[in-house]
């Protein structure tokens, strides 16, 4: 199939047309209402064979997504920043629920104050919540990762966050290449739920436990997310043997293989970093790009192994982890290579926060920065 | 790589003529990306986009400032332009009849003029982003075929004609000058 | 949720349960009135069944089963023959 010009939400909205979604619940929100839009739009003109429900605020689009899922439909939703802080409690219920649902969320930075523009604070916000958290750096990759991300929620009954930066990817408009729908439908098959509530089935749904059975339940979603690791890979390769496109598994080392100065961000970053990484080539410093694709389980065995001992580490946060005096990726990044305990160096900056644009001259002197503060 | 900046005021079609250009540039063969800046939503603000040409992937996610070259739907909007930034050696494109005080290469075409004698008007003001759709895509050596075709994509046959007739007089009109003195 | 099922080995991994006799322990232990039935007036008509809450009735032959009944008065309210009466526990027993 040949390249198509579209923004990132119109390729969202065009995989989860490929998906064969069954329900569409949401509530206009910028960056994302033209997913919304033009989802309702898909549906409206008949191109669609789903329900669009457009209810009347995030918690209910979470709540009715919620009982979708739990009734059996492919299920997909769309937000940003304050409204995915909005549907917070109920993304908690879904993931404790495992109920398989994929919402596309169009970073943006969250009040106060207003803001429109970009940065992880509204995703890094839930990261506890059980939620499985893709961050992706192209137009393609959002295509593509919406319709991995149905792969792996309706096998491991774990919810999928596709989170990708707003503007910079939601409303810029690069070319990407759609895949042939029986190439999706041979990925993808029409959605066979193990479980769903039904009048027949005749029992209850997230009612009252006493604590060893929370323990156990809760345990074993924690769990499941550690296995969602080797399913997201496999599920990956898969994608790649059938519809030919790889986007990295848990994470993409871009550049050198040989560098021992890496530079590690999350979403449309991680593309511009690539041009910093080429900068700081002519200051002769050999860097790679280390981009987190899952931030959500993190991928901390895959960090440990392709790290090489006496790396230097810089960390670009677009996000605060509020009183830990950095981003919440540099505190990740430092738990999981702990373990090793030799002389890996790890520093990280903050930037991007609130649309700060980030042009890879800024990204490259700030890692020269970093660089020069670490080999002092 | 080539990157362009276009100026025009809320209303003018800025984001629709960069997606245009966008559309008729993919069909060259070429890689590009479209980077509207979203501001203040309004009729007559000043409005900006970027519009990246390359032969390779495009990495860059972060928004112009040393264009290679800058397109203004109004001439009142080249001070502000020249405050954003540009390349050394930028060039110009310009919805103008008369050179742009910037020593400077630039292409001039009647845009507004265009859209007056091919009847794209709304509301009394005319529609201009086609016409500089037409001159855009003379200046970078995009086919006329390719530039049609993102037209019809756009519009159906009964809009699309005037658009057509429009695109294709400024194809033909505009012109390149080496500028006068700044 | 079920409370005789360990949730890691649960076919469903959904936090799922079925309704099962004294989930809740005997909660005939709440009642402070008793509905009681007056054979002799009833007609068989089935609101009472249809109507309890708590399934206590017995549909054949309108017992009710006093370890669950938690007394809540439907039955002897809706009842069209009044065929059912609520006691006062205290009362209840000194009667009987």
């Amino acid at each position: 199939m040949s390249k198509i010009l579209n923004t990132g939400n119109g390729a969202c909205a065009m995989a989860v047309k490929a998906a064969k979604v069954d329900i569409i619940a949401a509530y206009p929100i910028t960056p994302q209402t033209s997913i919304a839009e033009k989802l309702a739009a898909y549906v409206a003109q008949g191109e669609m064979d789903a329900k669009y429900l457009p209810v009347e605020s995030e918690h209910s689009v979470m709540s009715a997504s919620a009982a979708a899922s739990a009734a059996g439909a492919r299920t997909f939703t769309a937000t940003s920043s304050q409204g995915l802080l909005y549907m917070h409690e109920v993304l908690h219920y879904t993931a404790g629920g495992r109920l398989p649902l994929v919402i596309a969320n169009v970073n943006r930075a969250i009040c106060a104050p207003w803001c429109l523009y970009v940065d992880h604070q509204d995703a890094v916000s839930q990261r506890d919540t059980g939620w499985i958290q893709f961050f992706v750096s192209t137009i393609q990759e959002i295509y593509d990762t919406i319709l991995l991300a149905y792969k792996v929620t309706e096998q491991i009954e774990i919810p999928v966050m596709v989170n990708y930066d707003g503007f910079l990817l939601s409303h810029s408009m690069m070319p990407f290449e759609p895949a042939d729908q029986a190439l999706v439908d041979a990925f993808l098959p029409a959605y066979e739920p193990n479980w769903r509530l039904h009048p027949q089935w005749g029992g209850t749904f997230g009612n009252v436990a006493p604590a060893d059975e929370y323990t156990a339940h809760r345990r074993r979603l924690a769990e499941d997310l550690e296995k969602a690791k080797e399913l997201i890979e496999s599920e990956a390769r898969n994608f790649q043997d059938l519809i030919g496109r790889w986007h990295g598994g848990l994470l993409d080392w871009q550049g050198p293989g040989d560098a021992e100065v890496l530079l590690v961000s999350m979403g449309s970053m991680a593309s511009e970093v690539q041009l910093a990484v080429q900068l700081l080539e002519r200051h002769g410093i050999r860097a790679a790009g280390l981009r987190i694709r899952v931030f959500r389980p993190f991928p901390r065995e895959a960090l440990a192994r392709i790290i090489p001992a006496g790396a230097k580490v810089l960390v670009f946060d677009r996000n605060h982890a509020y009183g830990t005096g950095g981003g919440a990726l540099l505190s990740e990044i430092k738990a999981a290579l702990y373990d090793r305990r030799d002389n890996i160096q790890i520093t990280g900056r903050v930037m991007g926060v609130g649309g700060e644009d980030l042009p890879a001259s800024l990204l490259a002197s700030q890692a020269l920065e970093m660089w020069e503060e670490l080999n002092r | 790589m080539l990157e362009l900046r276009i100026h025009g005021r809320g209303g003018q079609g800025v984001v629709t003529l960069a997606e245009l250009l966008a559309q008729a540039v993919l069909k060259t063969g070429q890689e590009v990306q479209t980077l509207p800046f979203f501001g203040v939503e309004r009729r007559g603000a000043a409005v900006k986009a970027a519009l990246r040409l390359d032969s390779q992937p495009i990495l860059v996610r972060s928004l112009s400032y040393r264009p290679n070259m800058i397109v203004l739907l109004n001439e009142n909007l080249l001070s502000l332009a020249l405050s954003e930034g540009a390349a050394e050696d930028v060039f110009f494109a310009a919805n103008a009849r008369s050179p742009l005080p910037v020593n400077a290469a630039q292409w001039l075409v009647d845009a507004t003029g265009v859209a007056v004698q091919n009847q794209l008007i709304f509301a009394g003001e005319p529609f201009i982003n086609v016409p500089m759709l037409g001159a855009l895509c003379r200046i970078l050596d995009v086919p006329e075929p390719a530039m049609e075709s993102a037209i019809r994509e756009q519009w159906e046959e009964k809009t699309a004609r005037p658009n057509l007739a429009a695109a294709g007089q400024a194809y033909h009109s505009v012109i390149k000058i080496q500028g006068g003195a700044a | 949720m079920n409370q005789s099922t360990n949730p890691s080995a649960h076919p469903f991994r959904q936090p799922l349960a079925r309704g099962m006799t004294g989930a809740a322990g005997l909660t005939g232990g709440w009642r402070l009135q008793r509905p009681v039935l007056d054979p002799a007036k009833c007609n068989g008509c089935l609101l009472c069944w249809i109507l309890c809450p708590d399934g206590v009735v017995a549909k054949d032959t309108r017992a009710i089963d006093y370890e669950y009944c938690k007394g809540c008065g439907i039955c002897a309210r809706e009842c069209p023959r009044k065929a059912i009466t609520m006691v006062k526990e205290s009362d209840y027993e000194q009667n009987s």
